[in-house]
């Protein structure tokens, strides 16, 4: 057991070292949350101001790019806007030379990269009077110069933008990028300059001369404007549409429908700023691709309505980044495990002294103060709680020292306070032998370990029961003691012979001569006769008595016959006497009963004793007296017993015409008490005179049942209670008598024990004992012996 | 039962008279002690009353008779009832005792 308890004490400290709660996951724990937070938010701030530097950088080089690409942009376009001035200058002279203008355009056409092609349109009638269109129109084609007449009306060039824009205008205008259906069929922007001419000293708008650049040229620009691997630039006109594709699809597309195509619906004032001509850096959806963020760089493109603008994915410009910090959280999350290993093992390192002082404190905590604490060098806070610890443990050890002492002697005072409430209640009988025409039982229940109550019945002779109830004044030992005093008296002093109301005399003025304390007990005694069933009674000064007829009513007992005993040395009693009808209960009880507390300071008192006794005349006495101990239990339940309580019940159970006994067998029940033995030599001769015994026989059969009964009464029992002895005449044949004796003492087997040498050998080495047995055996013509049911049964026979 | 005593010049003599049980031999016990103390060795016991006697009774006679023989002394019994003296012969008491038919025969061996 004790191994056990170790055992286990050792290990749930040890457990609780990695367990839920232990020191060292708790304070891993509270690390590892504490590191998580400090390192968040120090990545946040980095990688928010990373991302700023990026994007700053972003913008620093798609402003290059743009700038740069604007001026590679204005190089191919500035020539492309100076020839048609040039040209425009030539046609505006007086008399212009159309073919060598022409000419010029072609080898314009032919020099430059840029320049698709050229046409010099006239208003109707001013190239040729007869004329209404003239339009001529010069493009190259795989290295050749192509030359068309565009004057005719299905092309109709006098409605064409390109032709009416400048001339609405007055002002060289670039187009917006269109398909040229029947002209150049190319995609294409065409630069118009109007020309003037002097009719009748007025300038009149004569037409306009053109220059187309394939929107192919500025391709190879482009691609190479880009900040990052999948970013591109391109060009919108001044009304959104683009004028380089993106890819070939998205050519002459507005790119306020592109953005709508990708899903962005929040940027409309910004395309409608960049559109005006701001230098914008924004972060929008990418063009190409669905809900992806990318920033935009956009700048107006000078001379031109062109707005240029880079784009690039955030993703890309962001890559690195992503990736630096992908691997940047995978080293700390690493870094982290081997901090909370390490913290762990640290902490365990720190914690373990504490466990195994746990371990030390469990077992003192089991009584085991012999377990020295672990020794602990360091002077730290440990070592300060291990001293601690040790200082306790010694101040425990002595305290539990003294606590021992202190309940050792008190034990042995309640022992022998528990000794003497058990030889006071052996002094009260117990057992009322079970008789079929009177019952009696009875209780005492005192108020410590012993009391100064008492109550007491024997038999005077067969038919003669005496019987007591008293109340010494005062509790616990000198009460206990008292009482014996009282009892020994009248237990020597009543006597058949003499009147009740004289022996009480007697008792009293001896009481009172042994009495220094001047204690005094109230007391009722009364002999009862139990053939004539009449009580002759003596109450001294104690509680009255009820007389409990069947079917429950009852009758108060008021007489009194004097004052109680141990007062007055000369004090005189009288008696009384009560008739017993058939069926008829005495009630005797003390004050403890009546006077009894429950918690509110209320008394018990008569009525509820009454109460329970009209509602159970009909049951034994034992129970009787049973229920009433249970209500009076129930009364005081929560408050202390304050008094001795007892009480006794005496019954009549004689019934109307009741008849006896059936004649050949007649049981005698007998206490294991040396008096008696008149009760047993009574009953031999009733039974004697009933059945014819001879005298001598009887002598006889009285010698052997003296041996046996005596024998048990001295040796059978060694508990000092009360036990019965039943003893059974039989009568066999009109000359032959059976007896058993029953007992339920130690086994004791008469027929073992060897009688022999008490008749042989000589006087000198004679036993004295054994003797009787040698009789009994003698005497009888048959006996026998069975142990059975715990009881010794003595079966013998005689004949006559 | 009662013990009557009746000083005789040669010896004292006692009567038993009734029953000599286990509840009463002690008295007897008593008596015969105080004689011995009293140097008294010279006793006869009239069993003439005497109805009944346990063993206990016949415990206190052997104890008697013995501590008597010791000094010398002299114990007899005389006037046994019949039923009585059943008992004596079969407790074998009667080879141990001396024991005569009444006290006159008795009070001669003095």
């Amino acid at each position: 057991m004790e191994n056990e308890n170790l055992s286990t004490g050792n290990e749930k400290p040890g457990m609780r070292l990695l367990g839920r709660g232990s020191l060292a996951i708790r304070y891993t724990r509270f690390f590892i949350l504490a590191f998580l937070v400090v390192f968040s938010i120090a990545f946040y701030y980095t990688f928010s101001y990373t991302r700023a530097i990026l994007d700053q950088d972003a913008l620093q080089r798609a402003s290059n790019i743009t700038d740069l690409t604007i001026s590679r942009i204005s190089n191919v376009i500035r020539p492309v806007e100076q020839v048609p001035y040039t040209l425009s200058g030539a046609l505006e002279a007086e008399n212009p030379d159309y073919s060598m203008i022409t000419d010029l355009a072609k080898e314009f056409v032919l020099d430059d990269t840029v320049v698709f092609g050229s046409a010099i349109a006239f208003e109707p009638y001013m190239f040729d009077k007869n004329r209404y269109r003239y339009c001529h129109y010069v493009f190259e084609t795989a290295h050749t110069i192509v030359e068309r007449d565009l004057s005719s009306a299905e092309y109709d060039y006098l409605n064409k933008d390109w032709y009416r824009i400048p001339k609405i205008k007055g002002e060289a205008v670039w187009s917006e990028p269109y398909y040229d259906k029947g002209g150049g069929d190319t995609l294409m922007c065409t630069y118009s300059v109007p020309f003037y001419h002097w009719v009748n000293h007025k300038r009149v708008f004569a037409g306009v001369i053109t220059m187309d650049i394939s929107l192919q040229t500025f391709r190879h620009i482009l691609t190479s404007a880009r900040v990052s691997q999948t970013g591109y630039s391109y060009l919108l006109s001044r009304k959104g549409k683009l004028i380089t594709p993106i890819s070939e699809q998205y050519v002459n597309t507005d790119i306020r429908t592109l953005l709508l195509r990708k899903g962005d619906v929040a940027h409309d004032s910004v395309i409608d700023k960049m559109l005006l001509g701001e230098r914008m850096f924004v972060k929008i959806t990418d063009l190409q691709h669905v809900k992806v963020p990318s920033w935009i760089y956009s700048a107006p493109v000078p001379h031109t309505t062109w707005i240029f603008a880079i784009t690039f994915p955030t993703r890309e410009l962001y890559a690195g980044l992503y990736d630096f910090f992908r691997k940047l959280i995978a080293i700390f999350f690493f870094s982290l495990l081997a901090m909370m290993l390490i913290t762990i093992l640290i902490t365990r390192k720190f914690v373990r002294p504490i466990s195994r002082l746990v371990e030390a404190t469990h077992r003192i905590g089991q009584g085991d103060f012999g377990t020295a604490l672990p020794v602990y060098r360091s002077k730290d806070e440990i070592s300060q709680l291990t001293n601690a610890f040790s200082l306790m443990k010694d101040e425990l050890a002595h305290y539990i020292r003294n606590l021992q002492e202190a309940t050792a002697a008190r034990e042995k005072m309640e022992s022998e306070l528990s000794v003497a409430h058990d030889i006071q209640m052996g002094l009260l009988p117990k057992n009322f032998p079970s008789r079929d025409d009177w019952d009696l039982a009875a209780l005492l229940d005192p108020a410590r370990a012993v009391g100064g109550d008492l109550y007491d019945f024997y038999f005077l002779d067969d038919d003669h029961l005496f019987i007591a109830i008293g109340d010494v004044s005062g509790k616990g030992v000198p009460a206990s003691l008292f009482m014996v005093s009282a009892r020994t008296q009248f237990r020597s002093r009543i006597s058949l012979n003499v009147p009740l109301n004289q022996s009480v005399y007697e008792i009293n003025k001896e009481i009172c001569r042994e009495n220094p304390n001047q204690m005094f007990v109230t007391f009722i005694a009364g002999i009862v006769d139990l053939k004539n069933d009449t009580l002759t009674y003596c109450n001294a000064g104690h509680n009255p008595p009820f007389l409990i007829r069947p079917g429950g009513k009852t009758e108060k007992l008021k007489d009194v016959h004097g004052i109680p005993l141990g007062i007055f040395e000369h004090a005189t009693y009288g008696s009384g006497t009560v008739i017993f009808s058939p069926g008829d209960a005495l009630l005797l009880y003390t004050d403890g009963v009546t006077e009894a507390l429950n918690k509110a300071d209320r008394f018990y008192g008569d009525e509820p004793m009454l109460e329970i006794v009209r509602r159970n005349a009909d049951l034994c006495p034992a129970e009787l007296i049973h229920r009433l101990e249970n209500d009076l239990l129930d009364f005081m339940k929560g408050a202390d017993q304050a008094d001795d309580i007892t009480l006794l019940v005496l019954k009549s159970k004689k019934m109307q015409g009741q008849e006896s006994k059936s004649p050949d067998v007649k049981q005698v029940r007998l206490l294991n008490k040396l008096g008696e033995l008149n009760r047993m030599v009574a009953s031999l001769e009733q039974v004697s005179e009933l059945w014819d015994i001879p005298p001598k026989i009887t002598m006889e059969l009285n010698l052997i049942l003296e041996e046996l009964f005596t024998n048990i009464v001295f040796y059978a029992y060694d508990d000092g209670r009360d036990h019965e002895i039943i003893l059974t005449f039989s009568r066999l044949a009109p000359d032959s008598i059976q007896i058993v004796l029953e007992d339920d003492g130690r086994e004791f087997n008469i027929l073992e024990k060897n009688t022999s040498d008490t008749v042989n050998k000589p006087i000198e080495d004679r036993q004295i004992g054994g003797l009787g047995i040698h009789f009994v055996k003698q005497l009888v013509n048959d006996i026998r012996y069975e142990r059975r049911d715990g009881k010794n049964i003595v079966l013998l026979i005689r004949n006559y | 039962m009662e013990l009557i005593e009746k000083n005789n010049e040669k010896c004292m003599i006692i009567g038993i008279n009734g029953r000599l049980d286990t509840i009463n031999y002690s008295i007897l016990e008593k008596r015969l002690m105080e004689l011995l103390d009293q140097n008294v060795t010279k006793i006869l016991v009239n069993c003439g009353q005497m109805d009944y006697v346990s063993s206990s009774g016949l415990r206190i006679l052997l104890m008697a008779l013995k501590r008597i023989t010791m000094v010398k002394g002299k114990f007899v019994l005389c006037s046994l009832q019949e039923n009585i003296r059943e008992i004596f012969e079969i407790s074998g008491f009667t080879t141990i005792f001396e024991i005569y038919p009444n006290e006159e025969d008795a009070l001669r061996v003095f």
